[in-house]
């Protein structure tokens, strides 16, 4: 079983790479202006000139998918990591200190939990009002409760080990062991857990930017090149297509690189 | 049994309560006049006091609020902003699109699902195997409303075998229009449960009681659907239960693509309309559906798992 | 004819780090009604042993390469799968090591006795249900008709035990194989349980095998015993014999190990080292690199199993 994982890890890892390669330097590699619009070019498939077509304004399709990516990207891995941080220690501190610190925050994030994420994403930012920090802060707060609920159980583990209670003895402080030893024990899981959810994320963005929550037109993002291409499918469905087969890409590539950090680190569980 | 049920559908009160005033404050904060939104940029002044005495806009915050929940307990959510429709009236004709989008979806997701799953699961590494691992990675990576949007281009578009949007007028209608948005939400689920059902009953097959079963006499078939299987639905259904909720949201997404005149289709008008009140009453049709789920997702552990016992 | 003939099986594991030989070229028989002890440390294959007698190793990894096992005339290794299950269960029962993990938790054990009843003596649903709740009120527990209706999960680990037994008994079976049936138990229970499978043997004559790394546990509950060392037989006698005249150097070195009373001695004498790990077998005899008595051969070929008087057969170079 061991070379197709790492087949895949190299494929998924290779992939993600590239798309984040593409993303940020779209504005040297995308042939057009994402936002020029050519009402003599518009709705044509596939061209020499517009390889994946254009839109309804005439724009270049090729280009808004590159550009697209930047803030499909940007959002699906920013937020998740903003979310780390904050529900890593969120977790930690639970699980390090329980009693009632414990309780609460358990409480807390096993109420968000019983949301699924695309619900308290709708949510958020509805009640944000659509734009591109309310995406990142809606994604963000849909995750949190998941990396708390992670990183405390893997605390709780860690917590028992005798070389805890072994630094507790020699004066260290909470914040130093917290640091020092526990983080470093919990950060296997929770590598694999981000690169997950950074796939669960850049889904989340392109559903809210397809339901108008997310970045606002006209700057391209994969989900609202596919909600403005629902407005002509029949007649121009290239440019909704190519949006969501990079997404589908995206996805694909880093739920890749996560079930292979998976069975990497736990060869017990691999499929 | 029926006091574990009241005593859950309790504890549901909180829950909803907590929904309530999130989603309150939060679209207080929302950006923009709901006044303005709702008459338009040249509104008279006077229309729109008007329009905020009407729905009590002016009253201060926490009386508004009180009177929110007040309302909400008693499911009564008021009228919209907008067209000043009742919103019961809107959730009544929206729901049943909404309902028996997620349950199609969800028997999809079962019917397809369990058997592929435990099939896999016997038949490991082989030819089905490798399927279900391709068919796993492309539902776990397709997002749901562009695998919609694929499905509406072939058969609606070009082949032209379902209709392309709305809801469908007549059971017969209604039900044509169901498939689509049905097979989008239901394979997803599929891929899912297929994956759930064969780690569970790898898992499974490894314990010792299945080597009792075996050590019986019992045939291999009779081992695995019925010594193995039942135990491998008691992950399988808690994690049903969690993607039920997804597939509920999925909705949301589905709707939009198909036009259906479901919940989800009438949540994200609102929203662009800053309807205040529909949106908060969509919020919370959605967080009773969250409790509800997971009661019953208990509910079914406990009728498979003699060891839950409902306290 | 005996009830049961074991001829040099070999049981493999194919693991990633290579080929195991986990049981080699091991044989014993057994006569209807009389009991066999099979002995020996963790990892020395009685497990496998045993599980091979119906064919319930774990495929893969492990697999019977050679040999036979013939109960009643014929041959279990390359029996058809509805002739092996007709067996299992039915002429052949198994108890278990631990009860906490074999039996099925959905299930009440009512269920689960009926289930094999039913399964070989075609019995309706109600006969069956009768018979095992028969078994349970055999093997000792009070107030069978309740407890058949429970689930294991409400019964302490001692009531499971007397429950597995009672499902490999509950057709009648010729012979009863015991996997360790009471290492995952209390002391007490133990004591217990071992009780039970004596007046049990007592009442029904049932041919039983049993499988322990405890010397004590089958002095006065096995007519013969059988020796095993990482896979190998060592020795083969009969039960008063192989106390009073252990003859392999490691069956002595296992005796030693027993705590008596009768010596007064204090300290628990043990046998220097430890089983080589399987995939680092030595060469010529396995337990050479243990062995006070070790000589130059031992390093180069096996020893074979010899008669060494009295009924007892040894593989050991130093006794040849």
């Amino acid at each position: 079983m061991n070379v197709p994982i790492n087949k895949l890890t190299m494929i998924g890892t290779g992939l993600s790479a590239l798309l984040i390669l593409l993303a940020a330097f779209s504005p040297w590699l995308a042939p057009l202006d994402p936002l020029d619009q050519s009402f003599i070019a518009a709705n044509q498939g596939p061209t020499a000139e517009h390889w994946f077509g254009t839109d309804s304004f005439g724009r270049d399709v090729l280009s808004r998918v590159l550009f697209g990516g930047r803030i499909s990207l940007a959002i699906g891995i920013l937020a998740p990591v903003l979310s780390a941080l904050a529900g890593v220690w969120a977790g930690m501190l639970a699980g390090y200190l329980g009693g009632w610190t414990d309780r609460v925050l358990s409480r807390a994030s096993d109420l968000l939990m019983s949301f699924p994420t695309l619900l308290l994403g709708v949510m958020i930012a509805a009640a944000l009002g659509p734009s591109f920090q309310s995406a990142v802060i809606a994604i963000a707060v849909a995750l949190f409760p998941r990396f708390v609920r992670l990183s405390r159980s893997a605390t709780q583990v860690v917590r028992r080990e005798p070389f805890i209670d072994a630094s507790i003895a020699a004066g260290r402080g909470h914040l130093s062991i917290m640091l020092h030893h526990v983080l470093p024990n919990i950060a296997g899981p929770l590598v694999v857990a981000l690169s997950l959810w950074i796939a669960t994320a850049i889904r989340l963005e392109a559903a809210l930017s397809f339901l108008g929550l997310g970045a606002q037109p006209p700057t391209p993002s994969w989900g609202n090149m596919i909600r403005d291409g629902m407005s002509d499918l029949v007649g121009d469905p290239w440019p909704a297509a190519f949006a969501g087969a990079a997404i589908t890409l995206a996805v694909l590539a880093f739920n890749m690189v996560g079930d292979a950090l998976r069975d990497l680190l736990d060869p017990e569980t691999a499929a | 049994m029926i006091g574990y049920i009241l005593r859950r559908l309790l504890e549901v009160i909180p829950t909803v309560l907590l929904v309530l005033t999130l989603v309150f404050f939060a679209l207080r904060i929302m950006p923009g006049d709901p006044a303005i939104a709702a008459l338009g940029e040249f509104a008279t002044p006077d229309a729109i006091a008007r329009f905020r005495e009407k729905l009590g806009l002016n009253q201060p915050l926490y009386m508004q609020y009180f009177g929110f929940i007040a309302q909400s307990l008693t499911a009564d959510f008021g009228t919209s902003m907008n067209n000043g429709a009742p919103i019961g009236d809107l959730l009544g004709q929206a729901l049943p699109y909404t309902i028996s989008l997620a349950l199609a979806a969800t028997s999809i997701g079962i019917v397809i699902g369990l058997p592929l799953g435990a099939m896999t699961a016997v038949h490991r590494d082989g030819k089905l195997d490798a399927f279900g691992r391709l068919f796993a990675l492309i539902g776990f990576s397709l997002p749901d409303f562009y695998f919609g949007i694929l499905l509406l281009l072939v058969f609606s578009l070009h082949l032209d075998w379902f209709p392309m949007l709305g809801g469908g007028k007549g059971f017969f209608d209604q039900l044509h229009h169901l498939v689509l948005p049905a097979i989008t939400l239901g394979l997803v689920m599929a891929a899912f449960t297929m994956r759930l059902t064969r780690s569970s009953l790898l898992e499974v097959l490894k314990r010792d009681y299945v080597r009792t079963a075996r050590g019986k006499g019992v045939a291999e078939r009779w081992v695995i659907f019925k010594h193995a299987l039942r135990n491998a639905l008691i992950p399988v259904t808690t994690g049903m239960g969690i993607y039920l909720l997804t597939t509920l949201s999925g909705t949301i997404t589905v709707e939009l693509v198909f036009s259906r005149p479901g919940l989800g289709t009438l949540l994200i008008g609102g929203v662009s309309a800053r309807d205040y009140t529909l949106v908060q009453a969509g919020l919370v049709v959605f967080a009773f559906f969250v409790v509800v789920v997971n009661l019953l997702t208990d509910l079914l552990c406990a009728a498979i798992d003699p060891r839950i016992t409902l306290r | 004819m005996s009830l049961l003939e074991v001829t040099d099986l070999a049981v493999h594991l194919f693991t990633n780090r290579g080929v195991v030989r986990a049981v080699d070229g091991v044989s014993f028989s057994l006569d209807a009604g009389r009991s066999l002890g099979i002995v020996g440390e963790s990892g020395c294959g009685k497990t496998m042993t045993a599980l091979s007698l119906m064919r319930l190793i774990p495929e893969p990894p492990a697999r019977i390469v050679s040999g036979s096992i013939r109960f009643d005339g014929e041959d279990v290794v390359t029996m058809s799968s509805p002739r092996l299950r007709a067996l299992r269960g039915n002429q052949i029962g198994m108890i278990y090591q631990d009860p906490m993990t074999s039996l099925n938790p959905v299930f009440t054990v009512g269920e689960q006795i009926a289930e094999a009843v039913r399964l070989h003596r075609h019995d309706t649903r109600n006969a069956a249900w009768a018979r095992a709740v028969e078994v349970l009120r055999l093997v000792g527990i009070p107030d069978p008709d309740r407890v058949a209706s429970a689930y294991p999960h409400q019964l302490s680990g001692g009531m499971r035990q007397r429950v597995v037994i009672g499902m490999a008994l509950a057709c009648d079976p010729k012979l009863l194989v015991a996997d360790e049936p009471t290492t995952a138990l209390d002391v007490t229970i133990q004591a217990q349980i071992l009780e039970l499978l004596r007046r049990l043997q007592g009442e029904l004559g049932t041919g039983i095998i049993l499988i322990t790394h405890d010397l004590g546990v089958i002095a006065d509950l096995v007519d013969d015993v059988v020796v095993m060392y990482a896979g190998k037989l060592v020795e083969h006698a009969p039960v008063r014999r192989l106390f009073a005249a252990p003859r392999h150097p490691y069956t002595q070195g296992l005796l030693r190990s027993v705590p008596s009373l009768e010596t007064r001695e204090h300290r628990l004498l043990t046998i220097d080292g430890t089983v080589p790990p399987a995939h680092a077998m030595p060469n010529g005899c396995r337990f050479n690199p243990r062995c006070a008595l070790v000589r130059d051969i031992c390093h180069e070929q096996e020893p074979p199993l010899v008669d060494a008087g009295g009924g007892t057969q040894v593989a050991c170079w130093a006794l040849t």
